[in-house]
C-alpha cells in the first residue's frame, strides 16, 4: 500500500488524543462525598466490570476512526500484487526503457548510473501489478529488448538484468521512444506505460526525426509516459576532445603536430599527465595544467615514418566517466597524389592563367617532388579512361567539354569520383550553369561581381569542416582578410558552403554527387579575383581542398568512426575473391569483415563498433587499413535534461502524455505514475461504520465524561 | 446572639409559620388547655388576637359571634393553648454535612433551620421544646423550656452546631427513649442513613413509650436520584466503605430502586406504627416543604 499524501500520516499521532483524553479523565475525575454510598456499592461492581469493557471498545473505537480518517486524507492506493488481488482491473502493459548509453558508464560512489538505473528497473518490475506485462529495452542509438516478449514474472527481468551491461553508445531518445511504442503493438493489457529510466543525458536532437515522433504519439492515447531520471553525482570530469585529422596531405617523413584538446567541468585547476600512443608505444608525454571549467590545448609532434595508416591515441588517467579520457586516431601517410587538372579553354596567359597559381600550390617546386602530382589535359581533350583511377579531378573555366566527355566527367562523380572546380570567368557561366552543375546539382552561379576597384572579404562558414578544423586562428584571419573580385554570388542554402563572401553568397561549395562529391569555388584562382593568389593561405587552402577530396578518409569514407557505427574502408584495386577479409578489434579478436565489390571502389565493413579504439582491416592477413571509433563527446557533455524540459521537447500536443516521476521511492514513483488503486473509500467507509458504532455504544455507556 | 438568632430564623419563614396551628395528633400529657383534642381542653387559654379565618382550617375555632355582627369569618388566637413537651432531635453526624454537588444547602444545615423554625413554632404556642443533637452518641441536649429566653437558647445552640462524626442513629434513638421518659411530641431530623432495621427499632421504642413521633427524612436530591453528570468518585463522608469510582449514569437506575426501597420500607414501617414520615430533600425549599406538612397535619387534626 502506498500514499499519494505520505506527509498526512504524521496526523496519526492524533490517535493518541482519545487514550490522552482517556487517561487524563482517569486523572481528573473529582471526589464527591455520598452519604447513601451503601445503596452505591452492590450494583457498582458488577455493572463497571462491564462498562469498563465497554469504554475500552469505545476508546478502541475512537482511536479507529482516527486513523481511517488519517489514513483515508493521505490517499492510501493498492499497488503491487495486492492491487491485483483487490481486482485493480484487467492489468497494464508496462515498457521499461533503460538506458544503457555511455554517459550511464559513469561510475558513482557506489556502482554506476547504469548500475542504480538498473536497480530502479528492477524495482519498477517489482512494483507491478498481478496481471501486468512487462518489458525492458535498453536504449542508447539503439534499443537492445531484454526479452523478445512481454514477460510478466518480474524476476525474471531481475535476474535477466544481472547480466547486462552498458554501452559506449550515444542516446538517441527518439528511436528509443519510437521503438517503445512499437513494441506496445505487442500488448494485451488496456494499459499502458512507458517508463524512462537513465540520466537524460542532453543530445543533439534531429528534428526531423523528432516531428516524426511527436506526429505518432500524438495519434497514440492509450499510453502514458512517466520519466523516472538517475540523479547523478557530480564530480569533476576530464575529457580528451577528438583529434582532428591535419587537412593536409601528410607524407612519409613529416612530422605532424596532433593538436589535442583537454577540457575539465571542475572549478578548481588541474595538472594532469597527458599522453600520446602511437602503434601502441608512448611517443610523448606531457603535464597538462587545465584551467578551471576551460579547455587546455597541446601538440604533440608525430613523425610518420612510412604510408599507410597510423593509428594511436591520446590519453589522461581515467577519471570517473573513462570513456572520454582517450581520444583514438588514424592518420594516413600517402604516397604522391596523382591529380588529373583540366584546363578550360578561356584562353588567357601568364598571371590571369588560372592554373597557375594552382598548380604551383599543388607542386610549389614545380620539379614533381611535392604532395601532389598534377597531370595537365585539354578540357575538351582530355582522356576519358585516365579519369577512372584519379583521386580527384581540379578544373578550372571549364567550358565546352563535349557529350562524351561531360558524360565521363558526371559518371566519374557519381561513381565515386571528386572534383574541385574553380569558376571565375562570366564567360563560362552559361555552360557551367546550363551544361556542367544540372547534371550534379541544383546550385547556380549566381549574380557576377566584376568591378574593378570593388573587393570583398571571405569568411569561413563551415569552422567544424575537416578542411578548416585544425586551422589556427591567424590562419583563419589571413583567409578572411583576402579581398576578392570578379567572382560569383552562389545560393547558400545549396550544398554546403564553406566560405562566403562577405556580401552575401557563398564562395566555396561542397556538394555530393552520387557517391563522389564536389567542391566548386566561384572564382578564379589568378590574379584577376584579386589578392588571394598572393596570400600566404592560397597554398593551404588549395591543397587542403584538394587533399581532402584526393583521400578517401576524407571523403565519405572516414576513418574516423562512433561506437555504433558500421566501419568501412574503401579497398582499391583489383578485388581478389579468393582472398581473406578480416577486421581486428581493439582488444586483438579477430572477425570477418564484410567486403562490398558492387561499389566503386569496393567497400570493406566491419561490424557494427561496440567499444572504442583501433580496428585494424587486413587482407590476407595483412593491413589495408585502420579506422578508429571513438565514444560521442556528446555523452561528455555533463547536462542533463530536467525532466520537465525533457517533456516540453518529446510530449506531444496530445496523445501520449508524459509524467516527471522525479524524487521519492520507485514504489512511490510508481505509485504514484498509476496512482495505484485508490482505496481512501474503504477507509472512510470504515470510518463512518466505526463512528456509527462508536455513537451506538456512546449511548450506551453514557455521556463522554468532562475533561 | 440575637443576630444569629435571627439570622437562624428566616422572618419570610417565621411569618409564613405564624400563619398556622401546629396540632398535635395525639393526646398529650400537660396541665393547660389549647386547641388540643386532650382531657385537658381549655385550660389556662389565654386570647391573644383575631385573625382571619383561612380556609382548609379547623372551623372550630371560628368566634360565630364576631361573623353574627360583621359578616367575616375570624378565628380567635390564644397564647397559651398547650404545654405540649417536644424534643427536636437533630442528627449532626458527618453524613449529614455532605454535599454531592458543592455550594447546595447541606442536610445539617437544612435540618438546622428546620429545627429552628419548629422552635419558634412550638414556643410561640408556649409549648416546650427540648434539643438534642446527636451522632453516634448524643452531644448537645437543652432541656425543654416553654419561656421566650429558650428559644434564643436554642437558636445559639443550633448556630453553634458542628457536624460531628458518624451515626449511629438507632443507637442512639434507643438510648434517648430510655433518656424521655414524659410522653410528647418526638422530632427527629435525620438523613436516617444506618441499618434501618436499628433504625426502625429507636423509633418504635419512641412510640412503645407513648411518644408522639415525627420523623423529617432528610436528603440530598443527589442522594435520592444520583443525578450527577460526571464520573466520580464517591466517598463515605463517614469513612466507613471505601471509596467507589464510578460513572453514576450507569448505575443510576439501579440505585434508584434501591433508594426507593430503603425510603418506602422506612415509610411503610412508620406509618405502621403510626410513627409520622416526612421525606423532605434540601432542594424543596425549606419553608414550603414544612407548610406542606403543618397543612397536612392541621388537616388530619
Amino acid at each position: 500500500m502506498q500514499f499519494l499524501n505520505p506527509a498526512l500520516l504524521f496526523g496519526l499521532v492524533a490517535a493518541g488524543i482519545p487514550i490522552l483524553l482517556h487517561f487524563l479523565s482517569r486523572r481528573q475525575v473529582v471526589e464527591v462525598p455520598f452519604a447513601p454510598l451503601r445503596f452505591l456499592q452492590p450494583t457498582q461492581e458488577k455493572q463497571m466490570r462491564r462498562m469498563n469493557l465497554k469504554r475500552l471498545l469505545l476508546l478502541l473505537l475512537r482511536i479507529l476512526i482516527i486513523v481511517c480518517v488519517v489514513l483515508a486524507a493521505a490517499r492510501p492506493t493498492l499497488t503491487g500484487r495486492l492491487a491485483g488481488l483487490a481486482g485493480a482491473g484487467d492489468g497494464t502493459s508496462v515498457v521499461v526503457l533503460l538506458d544503457d548509453s555511455a554517459s550511464m558508464t559513469a561510475e558513482m560512489s557506489e556502482g554506476t548510473m547504469f548500475d542504480r538505473a538498473r536497480d530502479e528497473v528492477r524495482r519498477i518490475a517489482r512494483a507491478m501489478e498481478r496481471g501486468d506485462e512487462i518489458a525492458v529495452l535498453m536504449f542508447s542509438d539503439r534499443t537492445r529488448p531484454l526479452f523478445a516478449e512481454f514477460v510478466r514474472d518480474p524476476g525474471l527481468i531481475a535476474a535477466e538484468l544481472g547480466g547486462v551491461e552498458p554501452s559506449a553508445r550515444r542516446t538517441d531518445y527518439v528511436g528509443a521512444l519510437e521503438d517503445a511504442l512499437e513494441w506496445m503493438d505487442k500488448a494485451e493489457r488496456p494499459r499502458r506505460e512507458i517508463y524512462v529510466v537513465g540520466d537524460f543525458q542532453s543530445t543533439q536532437l534531429d528534428s526531423i526525426a523528432l516531428a516524426r515522433w511527436r506526429g505518432a504519439a500524438q495519434q497514440v492515447t492509450d499510453t502514458a509516459v512517466f520519466l523516472r531520471p538517475v540523479t547523478p553525482e557530480p564530480f569533476v570530469n576530464r575529457q580528451v576532445d577528438l583529434v582532428p585529422r591535419p587537412s593536409v596531405l601528410l607524407r612519409a617523413g613529416d612530422t605532424v603536430e596532433l593538436q589535442t584538446r583537454v577540457t575539465q567541468n571542475g572549478e578548481e585547476p588541474i595538472e594532469a599527465p597527458f599522453f600520446l600512443e602511437a602503434d601502441g608505444t608512448t611517443v610523448s608525454e606531457t603535464e597538462l595544467v587545465l584551467p578551471p571549467r576551460a579547455s587546455a590545448r597541446h601538440r604533440f609532434p608525430l613523425t610518420l615514418q612510412e604510408p599507410g595508416d597510423v593509428g594511436g591515441s591520446v590519453r589522461l588517467r581515467p577519471d570517473r566517466y573513462a570513456l572520454d579520457d582517450e581520444s583514438h586516431f588514424v592518420l594516413t601517410v600517402n604516397d604522391q597524389v596523382p591529380v588529373k587538372v583540366l584546363r578550360g579553354v578561356t584562353g588567357e596567359e601568364g598571371a590571369r592563367d588560372p592554373l597557375l597559381f594552382l598548380l604551383t600550390a599543388l607542386d610549389p617546386e614545380r620539379d614533381g617532388t611535392g604532395r601532389f602530382e598534377p597531370t595537365v589535359q585539354l578540357a575538351n581533350r582530355f582522356d576519358i579512361e585516365a579519369l577512372a583511377g584519379a583521386p580527384v579531378v581540379l578544373g578550372a573555366d571549364l567550358r565546352d567539354l563535349g557529350g562524351a566527355r561531360l558524360d565521363a566527367l558526371n559518371d566519374y562523380v557519381r561513381g565515386g569520383g571528386t572534383m574541385l572546380l574553380f569558376v571565375g570567368d562570366p564567360r563560362v557561366r552559361g555552360y557551367v550553369n546550363e551544361r556542367l552543375l544540372p547534371n550534379w546539382t541544383s546550385l547556380r552561379l549566381g549574380a557576377f561581381r566584376g568591378e574593378e576597384d570593388v573587393f570583398e572579404r571571405l569568411e569561413i562558414v563551415a569552422d567544424d569542416h575537416p578542411i578548416f578544423a585544425d586551422l589556427e586562428d591567424d590562419a583563419r584571419a589571413t583567409l578572411e582578410e583576402v579581398r576578392l573580385r570578379n567572382f560569383f554570388r552562389m545560393d547558400e542554402t545549396i550544398g554546403r558552403p564553406l566560405l562566403r563572401f562577405a556580401g552575401g553568397g557563398a564562395a566555396v561549395t561542397e556538394v555530393e554527387v552520387g557517391s563522389g562529391r564536389v567542391i566548386i569555388a566561384s572564382f578564379e584562382a589568378s590574379a584577376t579575383a584579386g589578392d588571394l593568389p598572393f596570400s600566404p593561405m592560397f597554398l593551404p587552402l588549395v591543397q587542403r581542398l584538394t587533399g581532402y577530396l584526393a583521400t578517401a578518409g576524407w571523403g565519405r569514407f572516414d576513418r574516423d568512426f562512433e561506437v555504433g557505427d558500421t566501419p568501412v574502408v574503401e579497398v582499391r584495386g583489383a578485388i581478389d575473391s579468393e582472398a581473406q577479409w578480416t577486421v581486428v578489434a581493439p582488444d586483438g579478436m579477430r572477425s570477418a569483415a564484410e567486403l562490398d565489390a558492387s561499389t566503386r571502389p569496393a567497400r570493406l565493413s566491419a561490424p557494427v563498433a561496440e567499444a572504442p579504439g583501433l580496428l585494424r582491416f587486413e587482407r590476407d592477413g595483412r593491413s589495408i587499413g585502420t579506422v578508429a571509433v571513438n565514444v560521442a563527446r556528446s555523452e561528455s557533455r555533463r547536462v542533463w535534461w530536467s525532466p520537465e524540459l525533457f517533456r516540453d521537447r518529446f510530449e506531444p500536443e496530445e496523445g501520449v502524455r508524459f509524467t516527471n516521476l522525479s524524487g521519492g521511492s520507485t514504489d512511490e514513483a510508481v505509485q504514484a505514475a498509476r496512482r495505484g488503486r485508490p482505496i481512501h473509500l474503504w477507509f472512510l467507509i470504515a470510518a463512518g461504520l466505526l463512528l456509527v458504532a462508536e455513537s451506538l455504544l456512546s449511548r450506551r455507556v453514557g455521556p463522554a465524561p468532562a475533561v | 446572639m440575637a443576630a444569629e438568632a435571627v439570622r437562624m430564623l428566616d422572618p419570610e419563614v417565621v411569618s409564613r409559620l405564624g400563619a398556622l396551628d401546629f396540632v398535635a395528633r395525639s393526646l398529650v400529657e400537660g396541665f393547660l388547655v389549647g386547641l388540643h383534642r386532650s382531657p385537658y381542653h381549655g385550660f389556662s387559654v389565654e386570647f391573644a388576637e383575631y385573625r382571619q379565618y383561612l380556609p382548609g382550617e379547623s372551623t372550630q375555632n371560628i368566634d360565630w359571634r364576631v361573623y353574627a355582627k360583621s359578616d367575616r369569618h375570624y378565628v380567635k388566637v390564644f397564647h397559651e393553648e398547650t404545654n405540649l413537651h417536644a424534643r427536636i432531635l437533630l442528627d449532626v453526624s458527618a453524613s449529614m454535612d455532605a454535599t454531592p454537588e458543592p455550594g447546595r444547602i447541606s442536610k445539617l444545615h437544612y435540618g438546622k433551620l428546620l429545627a429552628a423554625a419548629l422552635s419558634y413554632l412550638l414556643l410561640k404556642q408556649n409549648d416546650a421544646v427540648a434539643l438534642a443533637t446527636f451522632d453516634d452518641k448524643p452531644q448537645k441536649i437543652v432541656p425543654p423550656r416553654s419561656n421566650r429566653r429558650q428559644l434564643n437558647h436554642l437558636l445559639s445552640v443550633l448556630h453553634h452546631t458542628e457536624a460531628g462524626a458518624k451515626t449511629d442513629v438507632g443507637r442512639v434513638l434507643d438510648r434517648m427513649a430510655e433518656m424521655t421518659w414524659r410522653r410528647g411530641l418526638i422530632v427527629i431530623i435525620s438523613d436516617l442513613i444506618d441499618d434501618p432495621d436499628r433504625v426502625l427499632q429507636g423509633l418504635k421504642h419512641f412510640r412503645h413509650r407513648q411518644h408522639e413521633v415525627l420523623v423529617m427524612h432528610v436528603l440530598d436530591p443527589r442522594e435520592v436520584d444520583l443525578d450527577i453528570g460526571r464520573e466520580a468518585k464517591f466517598v463515605d463522608p463517614e469513612k466507613d466503605l471505601d471509596p467507589i469510582r464510578t460513572q453514576p449514569w450507569h448505575l443510576r437506575e439501579s440505585y434508584q430502586q434501591a433508594i426507593g426501597e430503603w425510603r418506602g420500607r422506612l415509610a411503610r414501617e412508620c406509618r405502621s406504627h403510626q410513627i409520622d414520615y416526612v421525606p423532605l430533600l434540601t432542594d424543596t425549599p425549606f419553608d414550603t416543604a414544612l407548610l406542606a406538612y403543618l397543612n397536612k397535619r392541621s388537616r388530619l387534626s
